[in-house]
């Protein structure tokens, strides 16, 4: 027997075979059938809420770090003994200047004396206490309003699309997409029954009564309170073209993973401060470093992953990253003026109350020792192309390199300025050395990542990782070129959302 | 369409997921068929191609045969098929190695040609036509033994 006789005997016997479905198949379909929908809706939004929680985690991370960006510097004085006391049942106003020999700047830090205990207290008097400080620092607030729109769409007959029911004897409704064309058949096949009262209907937007045309249309338009036929025939008409796509046929190419993460993590960071001048006195760059020292630095995150291939993933998220530093100074012979306003009231007798205000300065000198924690702040969109190798059942690992996007960048604190007077930090408009980039732009990130598989969800990953920000935290035209190359350790968890049984289609 | 699923898997039960999710598959993408052709064969279509994605999540791999089975060149008579019946014939196929009943069953049973069975495992041209003349070598030769078993 020849080969073709061969496959031919086979073909043959096995056309003829027939098993039969045992019932149980049909109604795991007909349970998977009814359940799928849901779920592939379900998918389809949280997808969407993901999306939207990472949008709504920006905005409040964004708020939160606004507030956080107005912190004051700490400042300590030492010398004569300051202490914030202040004597009760008087109301005392306490307004403190700090006059430093070198800078006679101002600042917010109060030095009341022991002598405010002294004020006089002339009668039994019901006065309440009460204190006020001047407070350089200026707050503000952005609010911002977001209008919604919506936007009603309203369908009619003279629309691009309809919805004709067409109600069968039990009652269940179909609904049949209807474009214009078919509209205007229907007006025209009315019009040939000569019934104007259905074209009216037609043309009114209102809905036809079925039972009225079952004789002469092949079908209906519903109309409220109308009897329906017991049998009618489906709509047709020759212009309702099938739809162009193909059959999604499985692909034949073997199937396709389709794995979809969510990595969570939190790196401690190491940031290389790359500082240059252009045109600074000598020796400030000097004292920039002297007095700015690194502390540790973290950054957070959040990104969605989905495999584009077999081993190749696209990842997206959000990132916020936080650079900390200190900038300490130290100012000998700093003299200090306090001033301290106290208030008293007597109540010579009923209806008759004198208030009485006394004011005192007092001077200070000694050493200030001037602390501010510097942050730099940034919001990143990265978008990261990643390689996956090894055994995902045990350990693999991960490639990862991609553009990051800033969103926003903001900072605060204090550096020194040509003069070496500690100058609060804005990315408003500020000018000279003062001046901040609020978005860095892109940088490029690149990273190595080790996965541990727990279980078929969850994956504990150790990802170090380098980011190199093509431009400064300082704009063009800053003298100052301060740049930050951030390396760290991201330790963070990675969910898979889609169950192990289809994670190939 | 179960029989077809059988001819892929391993046993009843994976023949049964595949014929489940081909069917939900076919249910769900009822919309897309164009009417071109006729249906049994859109749906076997996804059957088999339903039953191909299962077999290649197993990674099969398209082994040689033994030397001692290849080289018995089955000198098949007719009547050693007269008694072959159709439930020993699905055994004999489900009992292949995967690579060889894969390729044997889109081949002989399916009709497609080797370039088409290339393409849809992502193998060569040449892989497809040695492991069809191994699958059926194999078969022929498993025929025979059945047969002898029987003649005892």
């Amino acid at each position: 027997m020849t080969d073709k006789l061969f496959d031919e005997f086979v073909k043959s016997k096995l056309e003829q075979y027939d098993s039969g479905a045992p019932m149980h198949v049909w109604e795991r379909m007909k349970k998977d059938k009814d359940d799928d929908p849901k779920g592939f809706f379900f998918w389809r939004n949280r997808y969407l809420l993901l999306i939207g929680a990472l949008f709504l985690a920006t905005g409040i991370g964004y708020l939160l770090m606004q507030r956080d960006s107005n912190n004051h510097p700490s400042a300590a004085a030492t010398g004569a003994g300051n202490s914030n006391a202040i004597e009760s049942q008087n109301r005392t106003q306490i307004t403190t200047t700090t006059t430093n020999n070198s800078t006679g700047d101002k600042t917010n830090s109060a030095g009341t004396p022991a002598s405010s205990s002294a004020t006089d207290i002339r009668s039994e008097s019901n006065t309440d206490t009460g204190m006020s400080a001047n407070n350089p620092a200026v707050s503000h607030q952005q609010l911002t309003a977001s209008a919604a729109q919506s936007v009603k769409l309203k369908n009619n007959l003279s629309g691009s699309k309809n919805d004709v029911n067409n109600t069968n004897p039990s009652g269940t409704i179909f609904k049949q997409s209807r474009n214009k064309k078919a509209v205007q058949q229907v007006k025209n096949k009315l019009a040939g029954t000569g019934n104007s009262n259905l074209i009216s209907a037609v043309n009114g937007n209102t809905s036809v009564n079925n039972s009225s045309l079952a004789s002469n249309q092949p079908y209906s338009i519903s109309l409220s309170g109308f009897q329906p036929k017991p049998y009618l025939p489906p709509f047709k008409l020759g212009n309702i073209a099938m739809p162009d796509s193909k059959p999604s046929c499985p692909t034949i190419t073997g199937p396709r993973r389709r794995d979809f993460y969510i990595e969570a993590y939190l790196s401690p960071d190491y940031n290389v401060r790359s500082l240059s001048v252009s045109n600074a006195p000598s020796g400030y760059l000097t004292e920039r470093n002297n007095t700015e020292g690194y502390r540790t630095s973290y950054s957070a995150g959040v990104r969605a992953v989905k495999n584009i291939g077999e081993k190749t993933l696209i990842k997206a998220g959000i990132n916020y990253s936080q650079i900390n530093e200190r900038l300490r100074m130290v100012t000998e012979n700093s003299k200090q003026l306090t001033q301290i306003i106290t208030i008293r009231t007597v109540i010579r007798s009923p209806g008759d109350t004198l208030f009485v205000r006394d004011t005192m300065y007092f001077e200070q000198t000694g050493t200030r020792y001037r602390t501010t924690y510097n942050r730099y702040r940034f919001i990143d969109l990265p978008l990261i192309f990643s390689y996956e190798f090894g055994n995902p059942d045990l350990i693999h690992f991960a490639v990862n390199a991609g553009p990051v996007f800033n969103i926003t960048s903001f900072y605060g604190g204090e550096v020194l300025d040509t003069s070496y007077k500690p100058l609060r930090i804005s990315t408003s408009s500020g000018t000279g050395v003062n001046n901040w980039r609020s978005n860095i732009g892109i940088g490029l990130f690149a990273s190595v990542a080790m996965y541990k598989k727990l279980n078929d969800h969850i994956d504990l990953f150790a990802e170090p990782y380098m980011r190199y920000n093509f431009n400064p935290v300082t704009q063009s035209n800053n003298f100052i070129k301060q740049r930050y190359i951030i390396t760290g350790m991201q330790l963070g968890i990675r969910f898979n959302l889609i169950p192990p049984g289809h994670r190939y289609r | 369409m179960l029989t077809v699923c059988l001819r892929y898997a391993v046993d009843t039960m994976e023949a049964e997921d595949i014929l489940q999710e081909s069917f939900v598959k076919v249910y769900r993408n009822l919309s897309q068929f164009k009417f071109e052709g006729s249906f049994e064969g859109w749906v076997r279509r996804i059957v088999v191609n339903t039953a191909l994605k299962h077999c290649q999540k197993k990674k099969i791999r398209f082994d040689e045969i033994k030397p001692d089975v290849t080289q018995q060149q089955g000198s098949m008579e007719p009547s050693a098929y007269t008694h072959l019946g159709e439930n020993d014939l699905m055994r004999l196929i489900s009992n292949l190695p995967e690579g060889y009943k894969v390729v044997f069953n889109l081949h002989v049973i399916e009709g497609y040609s080797h370039e088409e069975i290339a393409e849809m495992l992502s193998i060569k041209d040449s892989t497809s036509r040695s492991q069809l003349v191994k699958a059926r070598r194999y078969l022929q030769n498993e025929i025979l033994k059945l047969q002898k078993t029987v003649a005892v």
